[in-house]
């Protein structure tokens, strides 16, 4: 790398360090504003960079960010249902001595909280004694009564706990927040950290910077000892599962991620069933009992039977496991309770008497109304503090009072002196700020120009969410964790949902405490200990590789029917094509009805009625290309290429857990044609365009070749694809070899991408019965009929009860057989047949055994489904009687 | 004291089968002060493939049962034979004020004074439930029940004043609502059936700062003079429990207007119709589905056991 010898003196020109504020990067000393010890080493290699090296690096880490998928969904967001992550290039740095306070202070306060929750689900002393008052607990809806009284192994209820950190002017760290149900963030800080020590590589390893992946690691093994005992009496593998609510889920990502990452299967509420009060996964071989779950699923969601009646996301009948103890849930259900404010005040007191330790971190002042004389110094109060609802409450922001008209202030106070339990109030804090690259003043999660160039630190809020989990040992924390960065200057709120950037967090190493040789790849999870990995497939999980195959492929076949066409119909419509414009024509007007038989054209009026089947010959194509153009990629039209590819990314989110991050990169490349295009393109586009969505379409199928694991997954993937290349290949076969049309065999032999191959066999020209030959017969084609019939029966068949279902296809490739010997196949489609002028070919056991093996297609499909899918419309449904 | 025999039956006729079916039932009457089970059976057809007996976080008995083979009905027939000997209502006058019940759970309830193992229990009734929640519309509720509730009255006074007032104001009007329909419409509606009226005492008594808890039971209704019972014809019924500090829990029953006695028979309590009705699932398959529920409670002459109905 280049050296520049002078620094660029913009770096820190636009950084103003506020007087009201803890500045993380800057100190005044006097009258002077220096760089913190910590931070000067990585200032300085900033500083050596040449001007446009920050820009670059963050370029490629914003690549990165897309290519690796990582997302979080904001429902409405007008850039869409999915929103790239954004993260800062600079870390967020902390010394080790402040790191060990803030360890400490995390880990006394899991511990805290989970001796809260045991004996709130428990004994109740801390009720009876009036340590916590009973109203905060009962007129909780997050206090869950039917798990009163049900039994934890190891006594642990939270099994990952996360809290949030702000800095107050002082330099002193407060708790805002802590997270107690489902902690979102750690997958995003381990994905934060890799790709940040990718794109600073240098920096990174020169500044030991303690490792992430040990806390996962030690995560996912201490899972593995929660699994009840009767598992281990019974010889069981512990089966973990990770439990999410779906794709639709703002941090879906990161469950896959996680699943992914410790080797656990990514199940949704409808993939598990409780039998006998254990639970059990739905799965191609059948149930398999699951031993803990790592929910992702808010807890009153968890199970329709005994909790919210109303959840689809749930798996009835699950606490009835937990109350068997049958099953650990992590965290225990009913954990959500501590997401409230109103507790903070009582922490002090509970932590002496449960710990008999003084809580080492205080929480950000907090009155909770119910208490009367809370409630009247916050009524008094109020134009300085911030209203929050004490029991969480969906959608509900915090009030900032200071904003707020004298008219909705009054109205604000006597909702509170009406329903005081409902309400806390706290204290603002002005957090800390930390150095944010901005390019032309703009900083990650805001609004950006992709031209600019200049660039410079700003000054931005931020708040660090650390992550503590249980392990047999006691809590340990993650160090460093997800820093989030408010969105604007001025922004009071830091959060992911309402928009921000997020930061890699650096926790330096004591000399002591040398890191471990930092690995190759920084963010990895080593892979788990035997025993633990489980590659048993649920049958959703099943359903959605299997269309993933079909779109995937019924992609490709749009592409090349769709490239075809318009090669034609261009030919068609210009003097200078290559054929006689009469015969184009024709070729054309084939190839357009085929389309519409696809799907990717709608039916002209005069033919929507007729059955589908051979496409009927239209005597001129008077279609020009353009609505054929826009049809091909139109969204709405359910054939066409851009809705396929919509499938198969839609898809392939769903099985994200099951997909290696390379072959997500080559999906993630296929979001670039899954949009239509701004303007409609003229032909030449167009062509370019599909060969492009072609090419990366071949790039997936040739990964999925080489670097798949075969396993069911694999296995109902390509069962998919050879469905779908079997229909269109009947299909087309059936317009362009039995239809009489010039060109036609040329055609047959572009979109089946049998040119090459037919050329090197025969040199004498077209002629239909070695076309036929070579796109139906030949086993060795991979695009010919038969030999997606063979790989589909030796599929099909290797499936658990498979034989059944392969017979089928067995006697549908005794049918091809028999073609193959028949009078009629030889002589019509023999070139003396061809020669004898353009009437149609009369093969009816030929066009019998195509319509057979297209109607052979359709019974498989819901031959899987109704053996191996689950069916969505059995979806479970709650019932209740007066 | 009065001796009933109870035939409590539900069935489910679903338009296709149904592969799985959890099912949680509060059909065993709980034990409770002046009322006694002698016998108790629930039958279950088709037979299930597990079923357990346990209570729930509020005493009650519950009975969960799961089928795992496709069915197209399912019935659920409960015998109880229940002797009642109601306890005698206070005397109104005497009842303390209830400001005074108000300001002991509130107090107590936010930490600021100890509080005694039943005022505590009592205090699990005194915030929203699923089925009454209350947010900004409580102050509606509370202005309502202010009406009855007038200052220094004594609480018991205060709450007959109430029942009646509710009872005086709404119609039972069982074609008005469902299961489902929300505290707030049935006040603006004002009718609704038993199990209405006594979410909306609730809310109005819960809004003032009190507990109050819904009972779910079965009530003996007298045919007319000269005519038999009419076997079936009798729903399940629903009314109100309230607190008070030295008297505890105290029913009425707004839809009557009336002080429950011995025609009454508590099957169960909770915070709400939820937490309590009398069987609740969760089905795999089986479409649309009609539900069909036939009460009869029957008196019995004579305690000793006979007869071909006679539960075991």
């Amino acid at each position: 790398m280049q050296v520049q010898p002078h620094s660029p003196p913009e770096l820190l020109a636009g950084y103003a360090a506020r007087p009201d504020r803890y500045d993380e990067l800057c100190q005044r000393i006097g009258s002077v504003v220096v760089v913190r010890p910590h931070w000067r080493e990585f200032h300085r290699a900033l500083e050596a960079m040449p001007p446009d090296e920050l820009g670059a690096r963050r370029g490629a880490l914003r690549r990165q960010v897309h290519e690796n998928g990582i997302t979080y969904n904001v429902y409405a967001d007008p850039r869409g249902f999915e929103r790239p992550w954004e993260l800062d290039l600079l870390p967020y740095i902390l010394p080790a001595a402040e790191w060990a306070q803030i360890e400490a202070a995390v880990v006394q306060r899991a511990t805290l909280f989970n001796r809260i929750l045991a004996d709130l689900y428990g004994e109740q002393t801390l009720l009876q004694q009036g340590l916590i008052p009973p109203a905060l607990i009962y007129g909780h809806s997050g206090f869950l009564r039917p798990l009163v009284g049900t039994r934890q192994p190891g006594n642990l209820f939270l099994h990952l706990y996360a809290v949030d950190l702000a800095r107050s002017p002082d330099g002193r760290w407060w708790v805002v927040a802590d997270r107690t149900q489902a902690p979102s963030g750690a997958g995003y800080a381990l994905e934060n950290r890799s790709l940040v020590a990718r794109a600073l590589p240098e920096l990174y390893r020169a500044a030991g910077v303690q490792p992430l992946v040990p806390f996962f690691e030690g995560f996912r093994d201490s899972l593995a000892g929660l699994a009840p005992p009767d598992a281990e009496a019974a010889g069981e593998d512990p089966l973990i599962v990770v439990m999410t609510p779906g794709p639709y889920n703002e941090t879906y990502f990161e469950h896959a991620f996680l699943a992914r990452e410790m080797g656990f299967p990514l199940v949704e509420g409808q993939d598990l069933t409780v039998r006998e009060e254990k639970v059990y996964l739905r799965t191609l071989e059948g149930l398999r009992r699951v031993h803990v779950i790592l929910r992702r699923v808010d807890d009153i969601w968890c199970d329709p039977l005994e909790l919210r009646d109303d959840s689809a996301l749930g798996v009835a009948g699950l606490v009835a496991a937990v109350r068997a103890g049958t099953v650990t849930v992590a965290n225990a259900l009913g954990s959500g309770i501590l997401e409230t404010g109103a507790l903070l005040g009582y922490l002090p007191r509970l932590c002496q008497h449960l710990l008999g330790q003084k809580l080492k971190m205080p929480s950000v002042a907090t009155w909770w109304c119910g208490e009367p004389a809370a409630c009247a110094y916050a009524l008094k109060h109020l134009r300085e503090l911030v209203v929050k609802p004490a029991y969480p409450t969906l959608g509900e922001r915090p009030v900032f009072c200071r904003d707020l008209p004298t008219a909705e202030l009054d109205a604000l106070a006597a909702r509170i002196a009406a329903r005081p339990f409902d309400f806390v109030a706290q204290e603002m804090v002005n957090i800390s700020q930390a150095p944010v690259l901005a390019v032309d003043g703009e900083a990650p999660g805001e609004r950006r120009r992709d031209d600019a160039c200049s660039h410079g630190l700003v000054a931005r809020n931020i708040g660090l969410r650390v992550f503590a989990a249980a392990g047999p040992d006691g809590f340990r924390v993650l160090p460093g964790g997800l820093t989030r960065v408010a969105s604007e200057a001025d922004m009071r709120i830091v959060s992911m949902q309402h928009g921000g950037g997020s930061k890699d967090a650096w926790v330096l190493s004591t000399p002591a405490r040398t890191p471990p040789l930092p690995r190759i790849v920084p963010g990895q999870i080593t892979p788990p200990a035997r025993g633990l990995r489980n590659l048993s497939l649920s049958s959703r999980v099943a359903e959605n590789f299997f269309w993933l195959g079909r779109y995937s492929e019924r992609a490709d076949a749009a592409a090349r029917l769709g490239r075809e066409t318009l090669a034609r119909l261009g030919e068609a419509g210009s003097a200078t094509g290559a054929g006689s414009p009469a015969e184009d024509g024709n070729v054309a007007a084939v190839l357009l009805a085929l389309c519409r038989q696809r799907n990717m054209l709608a039916p002209e009026p005069a033919e929507a009625s007729e059955a589908p089947g051979a496409p009927k010959v239209a005597q001129q194509a008077d279609t020009p290309p353009a609505p054929l153009v826009q049809a091909l990629f139109d969204p709405e039209q359910p054939g066409s290429v851009v809705a396929s590819l919509r499938q198969v990314l839609r898809l392939a989110a769903l099985v994200r857990d099951r997909l290696s991050p390379d072959s997500w990169r080559i999906y993630n490349r296929l979001s670039e044609f899954a949009t239509p295009p701004e303007h409609a393109p003229r032909l030449g586009d167009a062509l370019q365009r599909l060969d492009e969505s072609l090419l990366s379409l071949v790039t997936l199928s040739g990964f999925v070749i080489e670097s798949m694991p075969r396993d069911a997954g694999w296995r109902f993937l390509s069962i998919g694809r050879r469905i779908e290349r079997l229909q269109f290949l009947a299909a087309a076969l059936s317009a362009l070899l039995l239809t009489p049309c010039a060109g036609g065999l040329k055609a047959l032999l572009a979109v089946t991408d049998a040119e090459l191959r037919y050329r090197s066999r025969h040199a004498r020209g077209l002629a239909p019965q070695p076309v036929a030959e070579l796109v139906m017969l030949d086993a060795d084609n991979p695009r010919a009929l038969r030999y997606q019939l063979d790989s589909l029966a030796e599929h099909v068949a290797l499936l658990p009860d498979g034989r059944a279902l392969a017979a089928p296809l067995r006697r549908q490739l005794e049918a091809l057989d028999a073609l193959a010997l028949c009078d009629c196949f030889v002589h019509e489609l023999s070139e003396h047949g061809a020669r004898a002028g353009q009437r149609p070919r009369h093969c009816e056991p030929l066009r019998e055994v195509l319509a057979d093996i297209w109607q052979c297609g359709n019974q498989l499909t819901d031959a899987l489904g109704e053996r191996y899918f689950t069916h969505l419309d059995a979806r479970s449904r709650a019932t209740v009687s007066r | 004291m009065a001796l009933y025999d109870i035939l409590h039956d539900t069935t489910y006729r679903y338009e296709s089968a149904v592969s799985l079916s959890q099912q949680i039932a509060h059909l065993r009457p709980r034990e409770c002060v002046g009322q006694h089970t002698l016998a108790h059976r629930l039958e279950i057809v088709p037979t299930p493939a597990q079923c357990s007996e346990r209570s729930d976080f509020f005493g009650n008995p519950v009975t969960a049962f799961a089928l795992h083979a496709p069915h197209s009905q399912l019935v659920v027939r409960a015998r109880s034979r229940i002797r009642v000997n109601a306890p005698a209502w206070p005397d109104p006058a005497l009842s303390p004020a209830w400001e005074a019940a108000r300001d002991h759970l509130r107090d107590g309830l936010s930490g600021h004074a100890p509080l005694q193992a039943d005022a505590r229990d009592a205090g699990q009734y005194r915030f929203a439930s699923p089925f009454v929640p209350l947010g900004d519309e409580a102050v509606t509720y509370a202005d309502y029940a202010l009406q009855c509730f007038t200052p220094g009255r004594p609480l018991l006074e205060a709450l007959l004043a109430l029942s009646a007032q509710i009872h005086a104001d709404f119609r039972f009007d069982p074609a008005a609502t469902s299961v489902a329909t929300p505290v707030a419409e049935v006040f603006a509606a004002r009718r609704g059936v038993c199990q209405d009226f006594s979410h909306l005492t609730i809310a109005c008594l819960r809004a003032l700062g009190l507990a109050a808890r819904y009972v779910s039971g079965y009530l003996l209704t007298e045919p007319p003079p000269g005519q038999p019972r009419l076997i079936g014809a009798d729903a399940s019924h629903a009314w109100v429990a309230l607190w008070s500090p030295g008297l505890g829990w105290i029913d009425i029953d707004p839809t009557n207007a009336m002080q429950p006695g011995v025609g009454h028979i508590t099957l169960a309590w909770g915070r709400d119709y939820g937490d309590v009705c009398p069987l609740r699932g969760v089905i795999l398959g089986g479409g649309g589905h009609a539900v069909d529920v036939a009460v009869t409670v029957m008196p019995v002459e004579d305690e000793a056991p006979g007869g071909a109905d006679a539960p075991d």
